[in-house]
């Protein structure tokens, strides 16, 4: 009996429903009209486009969007920024036990949010394999890519890249056993070489290698860790990656005095984070999130005395670093102290070198090239005014 | 011949020789292949049995037990994810107790697996060093279990005594358990006790559990739907739903996801508005996978249930028309229901499958059981223990999808409205 | 209800037209949903400046590949590096499917058996198996075992089958003779070579399909009434024959559509190479957008590959399954 009732009931509320769109017209005009909502939402951006042909008729004109300022805004009303990093190498972007980002890609994440929300923490890692992390960016899925990534013409033009400067300046070099008496690139005759997959090293590799005609075989692995694995187990007789790479991945061996890096560099690997084509105010807060480290290590401001300094420095330069003077942060769209920021919530460039990868860590890499310009460097931040 | 007959009288039973000669060396060959078998058997435990007691570097998985579990769950929020837990204990007892109280072997199982999560918060608590001390807030084994078990045996007890109406709660109960845990789990408020977590904090075994339960929930009722679209006598709906179905089943579920991670986003439009409304449609990518992974079970489990409708006596559909039920009625009431009973097994086989499928979220970089035990090996001071990571990790998806098994195999099903 | 269809029902009344007219409704809510997508990836392409097409196929690919059943350099174009893709995935899915049906076969034969240590053995291993996800078992048979082999100055030698970390050698017909492996230096020398890596995602997709077969042939096999074996022994046939000739041929029919599932499963499976470095389709078409950055029509057209695969590996098993019926009647 319940059953028939409850039947009869669920049957009337569905007649209802049906008669509510009953007459085929409605039902033609609600069809028409979410067509038109949904034009209009994709042309809604187009307004300030320049008129570009359109391929198909079918696309709304909803293209050229001069998008510029919309991932800020993006960025701003999610919290948060989203950051494409690698995670699994130690010094520039890894997990520890206690579940921590930590590492120089990692840090440079940091302060890109500190500079957009004046709070360091408020960044999202994400995790991303080399084959990903372009399609990841060009999909607006992250907002930057911090994941020691090689600056290329290609990468600048076809793949829609925007590099901001460079980070680390590394160079592709060769790791072999000590052993093995291999002391130049020709002595790699027929021998296997492990190379990650999807990486300029790959690339490098083959032409070096093609340019000297020397005969090898490539091991194309996916991760850094299979790479170290299969060299360790000597599974191939030489490991090529970044030399800061290999200087790590040394380190980490059983035996790391059993191994050599060859005095070869193959090519020249500039490290930067990179954001996608078509926003370019994006692009320079990111550029000058860098450029804000590298200008504090200069001026000698670090995290330890930069609340200090901002209320005492005489030095015109400072000030307007600090947001005493000028308004350096707003021609950005950001706050005027977001460089202040930046070094109270992460450091200076130096500070940041030293904690991932200074001489007191595991990841111990000789600063050389990437020290400050006036100490024989090569980093350099162009005038803040 | 016949050896499954009869059993022995009790004094051939105790003959172990007889018993070795009927199993292991009936003939000359029996007994080469049977020696074969043990010196195979012998060569592949001893090594591993050794290498497990003495070389095996388990400090890895101790160390980062916590990372194994919740990912990078923030620990002080923790006890949600506890709490998500002790309710499932609970429901479980009530469900026990009202359902399946003569089933001892299924209480044995859920015991089981009760205990084995029991003894990770012992395992949590060993003071291996200073960061996992930090992980103190979770109760100590023992009384962790005590809670559990107190809780289930409080189930079990109101159930038992409840009136026979009280199994129509048991469904709706397991129906708010999943949204509640997800609520529990997430959070809801910038602060507080129940602040926001976000997804890209949760990670480790609650990852994989979440995208499964997830999964379980959402392709079900889309497999359903898609089986009886295809079906349907509308022939539009029917080439959509035929359509998606071998489109799916035949393409491999990295490429979904990958599609959901990474090339989702193009689709969207930078900002959807409607009259007053709007919005950035960025979707979670932990819900992305979600969504990946439901949608590609639905296709399978479309075809599971298709394989039920089809086993229904064409009587159930005529009997139904000739008591003048509507189509919606004989579909909901009669062919529905006798359908999924029937392949109940085959689908319990599809969400272990689904389960397992989850592993593939690591490919696109996502942090689930599989994905932590990747960054868990390039921590420096544990490079080189890929098969102490990677056995603990095989053996967690083991348990889990052994006792999901096991359990569905001894399941007899409640008698239904039909049967009674 | 049904004497009003006598008379003539007004359109507005008529339940076929609404079916028409929701059906209509759907085509057109999804032309207008596709519509609406594509032309928002066509928008975010423009943005970024990044074109849309296969123009880059024919252009250098720059990059290696490790293992390769065609001619490839490193100055190969793109279109070349995917066919090598192709090509590895076929031969992965082939063999593999060879293989695991083989062993399938022996593991549900084993489990069949009386003999109590080797069934238990075959149930032992298909639990083990049909619990663990593929990819799980795969890094770890890469990353635990492959890796971890003996070197190859210390190659184990199985009968003449040579096992190192540097790949494993079987003896093959190399110009109309047989060819031995042996170690010379770092390499080895005659024989045909399997990469480490072609190697573990072969080895790997076929240990663990070959748990499902065996339970799928078993399966088959127990649902054959034993009465049809008695019978056969009665008759006079071995144990051996009874099985081949009289309880296999019945069995097949109930166990070629779990078959075909997977047949088709191990194809898909081959998908996850990539996690034991073997460069199969999928992996080498990451690699091409890696370097390309034309991730949409890559997938596109890895899908399609591998629909087309599925669907033909179907129709194939439909027509197999058909003729073994008939046979049987």
């Amino acid at each position: 009996m319940k059953k028939t009732k409850l039947g009869s009931v669920l049957l009337s509320a569905v007649a209802l429903a049906l008669s509510a769109c009953s007459t085929a017209p409605v039902e033609v005009t609600r069809v028409v009209e979410v067509t038109r909502v949904v034009e209009k939402a994709a042309a809604a951006p187009s307004a300030p486009a320049a008129p570009a042909a359109t391929a198909a008729p079918a696309a709304p004109a909803a293209a050229v969007v001069a998008a510029s300022g919309a991932t800020l805004k993006k960025v701003t009303e999610r919290g948060k920024l989203i950051c494409g990093v690698s995670g699994l190498v130690p010094g520039f972007s890894f997990v520890d036990s206690a579940g921590k980002y930590s590492g120089l890609d990692v840090d440079v994440c940091r302060a890109v949010a500190a500079a957009v929300f004046g709070d360091g923490t408020k960044v999202e890692f994400r995790n991303l394999t080399t084959q990903q992390r372009f399609t990841a960016l060009q999909s607006g899925d992250i907002d930057v890519l911090s994941r020691n990534t090689t600056w290329s013409l290609q990468r600048d033009t076809e793949l829609g890249l925007n590099f901001a400067p460079v980070t680390f300046y590394d160079g592709q070099g060769m790791m072999v056993p000590k052993a093995s008496g291999i002391t130049k690139l020709e002595d790699l005759k027929d021998r296997t070489i492990c190379v990650q997959k999807g990486t300029t090293t790959e690339l490098n590799l083959a032409d070096q290698m093609g340019v000297r005609k020397i005969n090898y075989k490539p091991l194309s692995v996916e991760t850094a860790d299979d790479a170290t694995a299969a060299y360790e187990s000597e599974r191939c007789d030489a490991y090529t990656t970044d030399i800061s790479g290999l200087i790590s991945r040394r380190s980490v061996l059983k035996k790391p005095a059993d191994h050599v890096i060859l005095d070869v560099v193959m090519s020249k690997e500039p490290l930067g984070p990179a954001v996608r084509h078509g926003d370019d105010q994006w692009f320079d807060i990111v550029k000058w999130s860098v450029f804000a480290m590298f200008a504090a290590e200069e001026y000698g401001v670090t995290s330890q005395n930069v609340e200090q300094l901002k209320g005492s420095t005489k030095d015109n330069e400072t000030k307007r670093l600090l947001g005493v003077e000028g308004d350096m942060g707003k021609k950005l769209g950001l706050d005027n102290a977001f460089a202040y920021n930046i070094v109270k919530g992460v450091g200076n460039f130096g500070e940041v070198y030293d904690r991932n990868l200074g001489p007191t860590t595991p990841t111990a890499i000789p600063r050389g090239i990437n020290s400050l310009w006036n100490k024989g460097g090569l980093m350099y931040a162009p005038p803040i005014r | 011949m016949n050896t499954s007959a009869a059993l022995p009288p009790l004094t051939e039973r105790i003959s172990i020789l007889r018993w070795l000669r009927q199993n292991l060396f009936r003939s000359v060959a029996d007994g080469a292949v049977t020696v074969l078998g043990i010196v195979l058997l012998l060569s592949l435990v001893i090594p591993i049995v050794t290498w497990a007691l003495t070389e095996a570097r388990w400090q890895v998985v101790i160390e980062n037990i916590r990372l194994f579990a919740i990912g990078q769950y923030p620990i002080e929020y923790v006890w949600r994810v506890w709490v998500c837990v002790l309710l499932l204990a609970l429901i479980c007892g009530v469900s026990w107790g009202l359902w399946l109280f003569r089933q001892r072997a299924v209480g044995a199982a859920i015991l089981t697996a009760f205990l084995l999560l029991g003894l990770l918060p012992g395992a949590l608590s060993i003071p291996a060093t200073e960061k996992v001390a930090g992980f103190g807030l979770m109760l100590p084994s023992l009384a962790w279990l005590v809670a559990m078990s107190t809780l289930g045996a409080l189930g079990y007890a109101i159930a038992a005594r409840a009136p026979a109406r009280a199994r129509k709660l048991v469904g709706p109960a397991w129906i708010l358990y999943l949204p509640v845990c997800f609520v529990l789990v997430a959070g809801l408020g910038p602060d507080g006790l129940l602040a926001t977590v976000g997804s890209n904090l949760w990670g480790g075994l609650l990852l994989t559990l979440l995208i499964t339960a997830v999964g379980i929930v959402a392709s079900f009722p889309l497999g359903v739907l898609l089986a009886l679209g295809r079906r349907s006598k509308l022939p539009v709906v029917k080439a959509f739903c035929i359509g998606y179905i071998e489109l799916i089943r035949g393409v491999p579920l990295i490429t979904i996801l990958f599609m959901a991670q990474l090339i989702l986003p193009l689709f969207l439009p930078d900002r959807v508005t409607f009259g007053p409304i709007s919005f950035r449609p960025e979707i979670d990518r932990v819900i992305r996978a979600m969504a990946g992974v439901s949608l590609f079970s639905a296709a399978y489990m479309a075809e599971n249930v298709r394989g039920g409708l089809q086993n229904i006596p064409r009587g159930q559909f005529e009997a139904a028309d000739a008591l003048g039920l509507t189509a919606t009625q004989k579909m909901t009431l009669i062919v529905l229901p006798q359908a999924l009973r029937m392949v109940v097994p085959i689908l319990v086989g599809q969400f272990i499958g689904l389960f397992k499928d989850t592993s593939l979220v690591t490919i696109v970089s996502l942090l689930d059981l599989l994905g932590i035990g990747n960054t868990v090996l390039a921590q420096p001071k544990f490079i080189g223990t890929q098969r102490e990571v990677y056995l603990f990790v095989a053996a967690i998806y083991w348990i889990f999808s052994y006792v999901m098994g096991a359990i569905s195999r001894r399941l007899e099903l409640p008698q239904s409205a039909s049967r009674r | 209800m049904s004497d009003t269809k006598k008379t003539r029902i007004p359109i507005w009344r008529d339940e076929r037209a609404y079916a028409v007219l929701a059906q209509v409704a759907f085509v057109v809510v999804v032309i207008a949903a596709g519509v609406f997508l594509f032309g928002n990836l066509l928008s975010a392409l423009r943005r970024q400046n990044i074109p849309i097409g296969f123009d880059f196929l024919p252009t250098r690919a720059g990059f290696d590949i490790s293992d390769s059943f065609l001619e490839y350099t490193a100055s190969s174009n793109y279109l070349q590096a995917f066919q090598v893709g192709l090509v590895n995935t076929l031969v992965v899915a082939s063999v593999g499917i060879v293989l695991a049906s083989v062993f399938g076969l022996i593991t549900g034969l084993a489990g069949l058996t009386h003999n109590f240590i080797i069934s238990r053995l075959a149930r032992v291993y298909t639990e083990i198996m049909r619990n663990v996800p593929l990819l799980v078992f795969l890094v770890f048979w890469y990353r635990g075992i492959v890796f971890n082999l003996p070197k190859i100055s210390e190659a184990l030698s199985i009968g003449p089958i040579l096992v190192s970390n540097r790949g494993v050698a079987i003896p093959w017909l190399l110009e109309g003779a047989l060819s031995l492996p042996v170690v010379r230096g770092r390499i080895f020398d005659g024989g045909f070579v399997l990469s480490p890596e072609l190697f573990a995602i072969l080895s790997g997709l076929v240990i663990y399909t070959a748990a499902f077969i065996g339970e799928v042939i078993r399966a088959g096999v127990q649902a054959i009434p034993r009465g049809q074996f008695e019978a056969a022994r009665a008759l006079g046939f071995t144990g051996m024959q009874s099985i081949r000739l009289i309880v296999l041929p019945q069995a097949l029919r109930v166990i070629i559509p779990p078959l075909t599932s997977q047949y088709l499963n191990l194809t898909k499976n081959s998908s996850l190479a990539a996690a034991v470095g073997y460069p199969d389709l999928w992996s080498i078409s990451t690699v091409i957008i890696n370097q390309t950055g034309r991730a949409v029509e890559m997938i596109a057209v890895v899908m399609g590959i591998y629909l087309t695969t599925s669907l033909l590996t179907s129709l194939f098993m439909n027509w197999y399954n058909n003729k073994v019926r008939l046979i049987e009647r």
